[in-house]
């Protein structure tokens, strides 16, 4: 699948092949001493194979399920999420993961991380090894690959994850608000690296986000999910023009995105509620 | 449940021993050489006062008998034979209380079955002061070096086991996530997770089952046996030689912090990572 191409910016070719079809899913969670939580009720997404699609929602609407669902750690209550038409019933090579933590292992050197799917998986060492070093290069940590986590900022650790996510060379990225314990700046930088990363290895990428600005500055197209029940409220196509640049947050079209995502996550109502 | 019940039951009864902090502030108030000092006229003390304040010597022997037992023994006595003999001794059960402990404690943390039928025994013989069984020993396995050993291998085994059992349970659950993504099976979580995150409790259960070792080489010379260093201080207790105990005394001392010293060496290159 995915070519190694660097540096090919532009609108990405977006095949009408849907990558992933979410449909009709839904996710309840037994209490303890009984009762039940529906978690994400009726979610239906679809993404493309190449597409860059964000989701953003407030914090308890039931992301990180959607995303445990997506990644196959969970299984849904009903519905079905397909990749490529097959079920998701456990967790799949082809999709690479970030989580919102870097979770490196200590004891391993960054190197050593990268590689860890390949030595779960069983893979050839010797072909990784050439792809890993191309991905330092690719996430900017070129010269880091015998560092250890504790060397490194947080910044850098999570760009190791990134690299980690990407070395079996999956067709998915999914990403579970991967910058959210970084800083405001780190984070901006991030961003605009993913934005790079992305055009130079062709994923289809699901991010999961409580960031509106980042959502918006990220994808193809947006989802907006409420919380309570959770589920998907809106879809909103991003029309600004890539490679995106950090001006892009000027453009009146931005701010009209951003606009209409608050009034669908209902933050006026709260603001005024808190007032 | 009833199994949680008997695992936080059994937590509760052998707490893990826990790696020490091992900096003490005392040498960076005195200095090294402040520290030397303060010794060389602690001992000077004792050389001098003692006989001054009319101390006899079969209670409390002077620093220079204590060195010439010492001398004596190493050269002309028995004492090179003995420690040999008791090196062998706790060695050897060292070896095996490892080895034991490690197997005995990676089958706990990974079969259930395993933990039920045997932390109760565990429990129950961890309770039991070791030491009390070594008459009981001697008649099992003999007067010979076989009974020092089993001793050695019975008191060290626990500590040996409570830390590995303890250090397996201690890997971080988005780590334990991390691999589940991965669809990594049991033997790769145990090797290239659990085992890695368990390293810092096993050095610190060989620490403490390193001097236990010792400790029951010892008793099982007392209790019957016709060599080692825990045969000499019997020996010498006999004849009132006071000195000799002291020296024999210093070379256990010695050993012990041989001991300490090596493994916590290898502690720090096996769990380099911790601060």
């Amino acid at each position: 699948m995915a070519g190694d191409s660097l540096g090919s910016g532009g609108n990405p070719n977006v095949n009408n092949a849907s990558a992933i079809s979410i449909e009709h899913v839904g996710k309840t969670f037994a209490r303890q001493g009984g009762g039940e939580v529906v978690a994400v009720e009726n979610v239906n997404i679809s993404i493309s194979e190449g597409e860059f699609v964000c989701l953003v929602g407030p914090s308890g609407c039931g992301k990180s399920t959607l995303m445990k669902l997506v990644a196959g750690l969970t299984r849904a209550t009903n519905g079905a999420i397909r990749f490529h038409n097959e079920e998701i019933v456990s967790p799949r090579r082809d999709i690479g993961i970030v989580f919102q933590a870097p979770i490196l292992l200590p004891w391993r050197s960054a190197l050593e991380n990268v590689l860890l799917p390949i030595q779960i998986y069983g893979l050839s060492r010797e072909k990784a090894l050439r792809r890993a070093h191309e991905l330092f290069d690719l996430v900017g940590l070129k010269g880091f690959e015998g560092s250890y986590p504790h060397e490194l900022s947080g910044g850098m650790q999570q760009r190791v994850a990134i690299a980690r996510a990407l070395i079996h060379d999956p067709g998915m990225l999914l990403m579970d608000e991967p910058f959210g314990a970084l800083d405001a700046m780190t984070r901006q930088i991030m961003n605009l690296e993913l934005t790079r990363i992305w055009s130079a290895q062709k994923k289809t990428v699901l991010l999961i986000t409580h960031d509106i600005g980042e959502a918006i500055f990220l994808a193809d197209r947006v989802l907006v999910m409420s919380a309570r029940p959770g589920t998907i409220v809106e879809t909103i196509e991003i029309d600004l023009p890539r490679p995106r640049r950090l001006s892009v947050v000027g453009d009146v079209k931005f701010g009209a995105y951003v606009r209409q995502i608050q009034q669908l996550l209902g933050l006026d109502e709260l603001v005024e509620a808190y007032a | 449940m009833p199994g949680h019940d008997m695992q936080s039951a059994s937590k509760q009864t052998i707490p893990a021993i826990q790696a020490q902090e091992t900096k003490s502030s005392l040498p960076s108030a005195f200095g090294t050489g402040g520290l030397v000092l303060f010794y060389i006229v602690l001992f000077v003390a004792w050389e001098m006062l003692l006989p001054l304040l009319g101390v006899p010597a079969y209670l409390v022997p002077i620093p220079s008998m204590i060195l010439h037992s010492l001398q004596q023994g190493l050269f002309v006595g028995t004492y090179l034979t003995d420690l040999g003999i008791t090196l062998m001794e706790m060695l050897s059960g060292f070896g095996i209380a490892v080895a034991l402990g490690l197997i005995v404690g990676a089958l706990i943390v990974e079969f259930r079955f395993v933990e039920k039928v045997f932390y109760p025994i565990i429990v129950a013989l961890q309770s039991l002061p070791k030491i009390a069984l070594a008459p009981l020993i001697l008649i099992w396995v003999g007067f010979g070096i076989e009974s020092k050993i089993t001793m050695a291998a019975l008191v060290a085994f626990f500590p040996v086991l409570v830390n590995t059992v303890t250090g397996l349970r201690a890997y971080d659950r988005d780590m334990h996530e991390l691999f589940r993504s991965l669809s990594a099976n049991r033997g790769q979580i145990l090797w290239r997770l659990k085992i890695p995150a368990a390293l810092p409790f096993i050095i610190a259960g060989l620490d403490v089952g390193f001097i236990f070792a010792l400790l029951g080489a010892i008793v099982g010379e007392f209790v019957g046996s016709s060599a080692g260093l825990g045969y000499a201080i019997i020996q010498l207790q006999y004849q009132f030689d006071t000195a000799g105990v002291f020296a024999i005394l210093v070379i256990l001392a010695l050993i012990g912090i041989t001991g300490h010293t090596l493994i916590n060496m290898l502690g720090k290159q096996a769990a380099f990572w911790q601060k």
